[in-house]
């Protein structure tokens, strides 16, 4: 067969093939209701198993259903008793006591008592590796008492507290000691409604129904967790019948949609994506420069034309399903005009700014920082783009080496906002800048019993914020998700995937 | 075994400059159309008035191609115009898969002509070095090495560069093997030439066609290789676009809007297909001079 035989055959063929596709692209419709394994899909893969090291969302996504913790938060986002049955504080808001519920097991059989609760936040505090710790840093004393309750002293009056043990997974301490920390941080044992069979570094994570379980039981006897950071390949796997949930890209929804093959199911979400800004660097020190930026940026074209309405434009660090949000304080409106005069005027000397990205785990991540760093560009700033990779972008921001400007989110899984306000904005936090009043109305409102007190003093920081633009919130996310159809499956604010 | 497959690969290569195909003048017709379209891309279009490659307009993304006649073959998702990016992405392809071939030539060609020519523990020392650097993926390579060192322009024709140049080195030392034996280097040898202008004189105008061919193939290679860099986001950083950063860019939208990833493609095509056709018309034309 000669050359040019075999591309007239090879063109054959895929002339047929192409003229075909439409057809043998669409996947026969999963029958829901006989299926016992569902396959999700998380953004990144976890980098342990271990709750005590790995704090960020695709982990906690797993550790919702493989332990528990004292308390839960439900698809409302409240926080409902879960290892615990019930608990009091006083009346400082500095003790706190959790009775824990009795005949609960570990997926190896032995019992879950509050040793393991004071063991799994004890470990945590004390090693200073320990992510987890960075979140417990009001607590002082963990100890049982006899009465089957666990005791917390907090060095500081702590309102929410019940919603921060919803950060803490409980491990099973007599496995945790066994295996050590770095095989338990591969197979891990908890109390969870799922238990872990394996993990398949870079494939997937396989979970089994744990019959065992006190509480509702898993819907399905097989869970299996893939990263798949790409946007596109989700969309592709979830039409193909590869994957039961996924979280869409914006511009895959229509196509998606289309498609018909599978249902689309929008939860508007938790998250924030924001614009940061570091305030060591010579000119992002000027507040001018820095309102200047939040001007520049048109949040409305970028929303409703680049992501497809799939995010709104934001007000402030955190979304309206989170406790502390002020409906009052509105979006910045966009005045390109009005920011390039700023920036003129602060004596800008046209020398490169940083403005950094990851390039997976935010919708269109690559498009829209570029949206966002050419409306920079127009209001006269001289931004030098530099894209990194997502795990060493998060590295990055834990150890403050973001040097410019800086796109990234928060999407506080307690949905309070005293959480992505410490982390970001306290001095000594995540954040690049430090500010006295800040700190001292953190310091009020995790006193404050009253919820109107605490959400006006959490108000009040939101307008500081924007006032000396410490940071630019640039969009709120609508989570949207591909499903199989007739899939036993609710969405979450919080962007946690469950099967119970 | 090393030898067998280096014999192979000059035995096509020969075959590929004796050969003389039936319908050469039609090749080379179509390889220069392609290769003009090309070249029009590259040269003509910046002088259009509507050029701007780096210009959004958020209001104007994803417009198909000849709807708008501000933007002959439509704009992306950012409302940049895809003309204008194809216009910069195809000299970013050239320039980079271009001078890398080059590099490559150059110290494979050197590399080979020492090997061969003076045997010994030098050849032997540079085979070793090029059979180390074969048995590592060449995309592995390349991706370690830009993730430690950043990427930009001129780093990535360095690598590629001198990851590459073993092919080269292979085929001129076995031309150079075989050489070596013919009468007239053999009565150079005699008549007290030097190595250098034996080199020089003798083997390397012989060397050359088998290398220029190679050049020809590999050209297709570096630009898949650097599109395929690009689409991992490990090549050419946004906002300058190449050819393999537009297909990446431009995947997300298959299912809607197929040209962002088919016009790039087309353009990749065009352009491998033109360099690889002409080189097979026009390389019977050269004569072995003896």
């Amino acid at each position: 067969m000669s050359c040019l035989d075999f591309v007239r055959h090879g063109a054959r063929f895929a002339a047929v093939a192409i003229a075909l596709s439409p057809w043998l692209g669409a996947a026969p419709a999963a029958h829901a209701e006989e299926k016992t394994t569902v396959k999700a899909a998380l953004l990144l893969e976890p980098q342990s198993l271990d709750p005590i090291y790995d704090t960020n969302l695709p982990a906690l996504n797993v550790f919702y259903n493989i332990y528990d913790q004292l308390a839960g938060i439900d698809a409302q986002g409240h926080v409902v008793p879960r290892l615990a049955t019930a608990w009091s504080y006083s009346d400082d808001l500095k003790h706190w006591t959790f009775k824990i519920r009795p005949n609960v097991k570990c997926h190896d059989g032995s019992p879950m008592t509050s040793a393991d609760v004071v063991f799994t936040y004890e470990t945590a505090k004390n090693d200073p590796k320990s992510r987890l710790g960075g979140y417990l840093a009001a607590i002082d004393k963990i100890a049982a008492n006899g009465d089957g309750e666990v005791d917390f002293t907090l060095n500081k009056p702590f309102a929410p507290f019940d919603r921060q043990t919803t950060l803490v997974p409980i491990v099973c301490k007599a496995a945790y000691l066994k295996k050590g920390a770095a095989e338990f941080a591969k197979a891990p044992v908890g109390s969870g409604p799922y238990s872990v069979v394996s993990w398949a570094a870079g494939d997937a994570i396989t979970l089994q129904r744990f019959d065992g379980y006190w509480g509702r039981h898993g819907a399905y006897a097989t869970v299996i967790f893939q990263p798949v950071p790409d946007e596109t390949t989700r969309a592709n796997a979830i039409q193909s019948g590869d994957l039961d949930v996924a979280l869409l890209g914006p511009s895959n929804v229509p196509g998606v949609r289309a498609s018909g093959s599978v249902d689309v199911v929008e939860q508007p979400s938790n998250r924030i994506i924001y614009l940061g800004f570091n305030g060591k660097q010579k000119w992002l020190a000027k507040p001018e420069i820095r309102k200047a930026a939040d001007m520049a940026i048109d949040r409305k074209a970028v929303a409703e034309r680049l992501l497809s309405g799939s995010v709104t434009p934001a007000s402030q660090l955190i979304a309206p399903v989170s406790f502390g949000y002020d409906p009052k304080i509105l979006p910045t409106l966009s005045d390109p005009a009005k920011a390039k005069a700023m920036i003129a005027a602060a004596g800008y000397d046209g020398s490169p700014i940083p403005f950094s990205y990851p390039t997976t785990g935010l919708p269109q991540v690559d498009q829209m920082s570029q949206a966002v760093a050419f409306f920079l560009q127009k209001a006269g700033l001289n931004v030098a783009i530099d894209a990194q990779e997502a795990d060493g972008y998060l590295n990055n921001w834990f150890g403050d080496k973001l040097n410019g400007m800086f796109i990234f989110a928060f999407a506080p899984s307690v949905m309070d906002a005293d959480l992505p306000f410490n982390m970001l904005l306290r001095t000594g936090g995540q954040g690049y800048f430090s500010d006295k009043d800040v700190d001292g109305l953190l310091d009020k409102e995790i006193g404050q019993a009253n919820p109107a007190d605490r959400g006006a003093s959490l108000s009040a920081i939101s307008k500081i914020v924007n006032d000396k633009t410490y940071y630019a919130p640039l969009f709120i996310d609508v989570y949207i998700y591909g499903v199989t159809k007739g899939l036993k499956w609710t969405p979450r604010p919080d962007g946690m995937i469950i099967f119970n | 075994m090393i030898d067998a497959n280096v014999e192979v690969v000059s035995e096509a290569v020969a075959a590929a400059l004796s050969r003389r195909p039936k319908k050469s003048r039609v090749s080379l017709f179509v390889s220069v159309a392609m290769l003009v379209i090309v070249l029009a891309l590259v040269a003509i279009v910046p002088f259009s008035p509507q050029y701007d490659p780096f210009a959004q307009d958020l209001m104007s993304g994803l417009e198909p191609p000849f709807a708008d006649p501000a933007h002959l073959l439509g704009t992306d998702a950012l409302g940049r115009d895809i003309l204008s990016r194809l216009c910069v992405a195809t000299r970013v392809s050239i320039l980079i898969a271009g001078l890398s071939v080059a590099t490559s030539a150059i110290l494979g060609l050197l590399l080979g002509l020492i090997a061969g020519w003076r045997g010994g523990r030098i050849e032997k020392l540079i085979l070793a070095v090029g059979n180390i650097q074969l048995s590592i993926p060449l995309i592995l390579l390349l991706i370690v090495l830009v993730a430690s060192f950043g990427s930009s322009v001129p780093l990535l024709v360095l690598l590629l560069g001198l990851t590459n140049w073993v092919s080269y080195g292979r085929v001129t030392r076995a031309q150079v093997l075989a050489l070596k034996e013919r009468e007239f280097i053999i009565s150079a040898v005699t008549a007290g030439g030097s190595d250098w202008w034996i080199l020089r004189r003798h083997l390397l105008p012989n060397v050359l066609p088998a290398v220029l061919v190679l050049c020809a193939f590999d050209l297709g290679v570096i630009i898949t290789i650097e599109s395929s860099l690009s689409f991992i986001g490990l090549g050419v950083q946004p906002p300058t676009p190449s050819l393999g950063l537009m297909i990446s860019e431009g995947q997300r939208y298959l299912q809607t809007d197929v040209a962002l990833t088919l016009l790039p493609a087309l353009v990749i095509f065009l352009l491998i297909g033109g360099v690889q056709i002409a080189s097979q018309s026009i390389a019977p034309r050269r004569t072995r001079r003896a």
